[in-house]
């Protein structure tokens, strides 16, 4: 067990003890994160349901109806995907106080394969009304991000996976992590951190780059990305997720950097981040690709 | 109310329906009236000197409340006209039933006053109803917990979902009412998808399972609601069996009224009919 397992099942307690409403439903997010500790603590408000995922969801709606607030963790391929009927008619529909946390999207289970691995979420979650959208870049932000969630009315859906709670890139509270006056990089998630080292290395190259960290997909701050926008010559989307309906089409870009139109495939996650141009390396590269296509170099 | 009471209820709530079927054009004529005496034994009958529902209409979400989750679509119009008759809401609503703007939709709303819980899909329910009863118990609260579910519900897979988890959770708080009337949109359940004896299989799955053979004897029917409260550990389904179209003479049994809204003329005829016998 790593320290930053231990961090998750601290996070989930300390949620407990501070809102009295606040139920845990878990749907096989153990072998994601160690919760073991917070079913000990809370007996009686930490709920089990396996692999029944549609139950689980369903029977959110029934103890939110005794008032209380439902936390529903479960990995996001099959929270998600298998529970959007559930999520949709169920939760979204009367826009129910329920919040969805799924643990272990886009790339990050590897070689668990392509089921497992959710590249789709934000697309299939954007379009649901009432539904809110939440894509921490690190562990900070995605334990602040979890205290808002449950404090916040409404439907909302939260994605994290080991990759991101592994991080610490200092606190924020401004999403435009660095300024810059010719490349906007918009990105989210993973991809915050490997887009600050991609500024770097485009920086000593004489680029000026800006970095803005979309935490919050839906409902998305327009004004401020068309602002950002005019600010720079050229902006482009960054994230682990498929070329359609994700924050790339949320934030509109010139262009975008993500899985493209493709599944993915069982491998080590640091081999599957290559594959797909997602590491520092790709991500440069696909950069200075654009750049000069549009004779920007 | 006694059963000469219950009989004459069950008949006003059948009038109240047909007109809000007809009214809204609802395509539910034979699956809706096929559940009258099960929803109408539940809100207005007598167990054991008192209901087999509690519910409070001047504090709705009253903390001594039983919980009724309608997880069948066509059920929607009777509950509602059972929620405007005990004075949840003006009687008049019911003419705006699955109307624009009606807060009365075609599928039970948690904004009406009443219900505790929106169910928009078949097959949710039963998790749905799982979930209170499971806040309920780890309340130690002895409120109850009925799901009243059609038969054909049980063909998703999200129900037998739940029915492991309430056996597993041993919640005997939470009854299952399955209303058979043996149809479904498509043809009969035996040929569409025949789920065979379901009381073995609720039984093998751990479920205390009860028969009631004619669900429009609000006698027999009362006997089950009754005898569910003595369920120790186990989770109660009450196999209801009904007739599609009931009270409705010449849809009765009759698959093509099934999914069916009535013309004018036959809501006039039975109408008078039914008032007759009031």
């Amino acid at each position: 067990m790593s320290d930053v397992n231990e961090k998750f099942s601290d996070v989930l307690i300390n949620l407990l003890q501070n809102n009295k409403n606040l139920v845990v439903l878990n749907s096989d997010a153990h072998k994601y994160f160690e919760i073991t500790d917070v079913f000990r603590k809370f007996e009686n408000r930490f709920f089990e349901f396996g692999l029944g995922t549609q139950n689980m969801i369903s029977a959110a709606v029934g103890f939110n109806a005794r008032g209380k607030t439902p936390l529903l963790i479960g990995s996001s391929g099959k929270l998600i995907a298998r529970g959007w009927e559930q999520i949709r008619n169920d939760i979204a529909y009367p826009n129910l106080n329920i919040k969805l946390l799924g643990v272990n999207y886009g790339l990050n289970p590897g070689i668990e394969g392509v089921s497992a691995q959710l590249l789709e979420d934000v697309a299939i979650m954007r379009p649901i009304a009432n539904m809110k959208i939440f894509s921490p870049c690190d562990a900070p932000e995605s334990i602040r991000l979890m205290d808002f969630m449950v404090k916040d009315y409404g439907p909302s859906y939260m994605r994290i996976h080991s990759g991101v709670w592994g991080l610490n890139l200092g606190v924020f509270s401004d999403p435009v992590l660095r300024n810059g006056t010719d490349i906007c990089l918009f990105t989210t998630g993973l991809m915050v951190s490997v887009c600050l080292e991609v500024a770097n290395m485009l920086e000593e190259e004489g680029f000026s780059v800006m970095v803005v960290n979309i935490s919050c997909i839906k409902p998305l701050d327009e004004k401020l990305i068309f602002e950002l926008n005019s600010k720079v010559k050229i902006s482009i989307a960054v994230e682990e997720h498929v070329s359609i309906g994700g924050l790339s089409d949320a934030v509109m870009t010139e262009f975008r950097i993500t899985v493209g139109d493709s599944f993915s495939q069982s491998g080590q996650k640091k081999d599957l981040y290559k594959l797909f141009g997602l590491d520092s390396e790709g991500v440069y590269l696909s950069v200075k690709g654009f750049l000069e296509s549009i004779n920007m170099v | 109310m006694n059963l000469l009471e219950l009989k004459s209820k069950a008949l006003e709530i059948r009038l109240e329906a047909l007109k809000a079927i007809q009214k809204s054009g609802s395509l539910s004529v034979g699956s809706s009236m096929s559940l009258v005496e099960l929803l109408v034994s539940l809100y207005f009958g007598d167990v054991g000197g008192g209901p087999a529902l509690r519910y409070s209409v001047e504090k709705p979400g009253w903390d001594g409340q039983d919980y009724l989750v309608l997880s069948s679509k066509p059920g929607t119009v009777v509950l509602y006209s059972i929620l405007a008759d005990l004075g949840f809401f003006e009687k008049e609503e019911l003419n705006h039933f699955s109307q624009i703007n009606s807060q009365l939709k075609s599928t039970p709303s948690n904004r009406v006053p009443g219900v505790s819980v929106s169910v928009a899909s078949e097959g949710h329910g039963l998790s749905m109803a799982c979930g209170l009863a499971m806040d309920l118990r780890s309340e130690r609260k002895e409120n109850r917990v009925y799901c009243v579910m059609d038969f054909n519900e049980l063909q998703s897979g999200q129900a037998w979902e739940a029915v492991v988890y309430a056996a597993h959770k041993q919640l005997s708080n939470l009854v299952l009412i399955v209303n058979d009337c043996g149809f479904q949109t498509g043809g009969t359940n035996k040929s569409v998808m025949d789920l065979g004896f379901i009381q073995s299989k609720f039984d093998s799955f751990g479920w205390y399972v009860l028969r009631v053979s004619d669900g429009h004897d609000m006698d027999e029917v009362l006997a089950a609601y009754q005898k569910s409260f003595g369920s120790m550990r186990r989770p109660v389904c009450i196999w209801c069996h009904t007739v599609s179209g009931k009270g409705v003479d010449f849809a009765e049994g009759k698959m093509g009224y099934y999914n069916a809204s009535l013309s004018e003329p036959e809501l006039s005829e039975i109408t008078v009919k039914l008032k007759s016998s009031l």
